[in-house]
């Protein structure tokens, strides 16, 4: 995997993963 | 376009909220995720395709099928669908890409003038996230998280458009 993927890999991965994790915190379980 | 894909994806969560925020990402970047694993295992590939109608069609119904196979729910299936085409919509407006293999190139080429591509993602970023802190769903005041998840985006999408040289 070339350098220019890795970096589009780690620009995707890392924003979303502290969405989901922000996400999570505001999200009320259903019921 | 960048994190205005993840925007997209948070403001569709407004109607596809049984889906998980990951699918929903997921989702909205298919096109740029498969370009990677053509990358890793050339065999998945299908090379040059992944941003044109055609593959964005056939990647569209794939991932429709396996949400309807998972989630069951056919609206559900649909939404899943509609974020991984909008992902090729929105790249006509900050690239230039052909149609289909071999074909017309179509697009703006937002990213050659970087404070055009980031107004545009900025804005689509603000109405994504209007959209997502509208849902019912979530703990209230959101206004923090929320506020943080802005700031993230738009952050990540500064170094994107200033800080990488990008175009």
């Amino acid at each position: 995997m070339g350098h220019f993927e890795w970096l589009m890999l780690l620009g995707f991965a890392v924003p979303g993963a502290i969405i989901c994790l922000i996400h999570h915190h505001l999200a009320r379980r259903p019921r | 376009m960048y994190m205005g894909h993840y925007a997209i994806a948070l403001g569709a969560r407004r109607w596809l909220r049984p889906l998980p925020m990951a699918w929903l990402l997921f989702a909205s970047i298919e096109p740029d995720l498969h370009d990677v694993l053509g990358s890793l295992v050339p065999s998945l590939g299908i090379g040059p395709d992944t941003h044109t109608l055609p593959g964005a069609c056939a990647a569209a119904v794939a991932i429709a099928v396996v949400t309807a196979l998972v989630f069951r729910r056919i609206g559900l299936a649909l939404g899943a669908g509609l974020l991984v085409l909008s992902h090729v919509a929105a790249d006509y407006l900050t690239s230039r890409l052909p149609l289909w293999r071999h074909g017309p190139m179509v697009g703006l080429h937002l990213y050659a003038t970087p404070w055009a591509d980031f107004l545009l993602e900025a804005g689509t970023i603000a109405i994504g996230l209007a959209l997502y802190a509208s849902s019912p769903d979530l703990r209230r005041p959101a206004r923090r998280g929320v506020a943080a998840i802005a700031v993230l985006m738009l952050a990540f999408q500064a170094v994107w458009n200033f800080g990488l040289g990008s175009g």
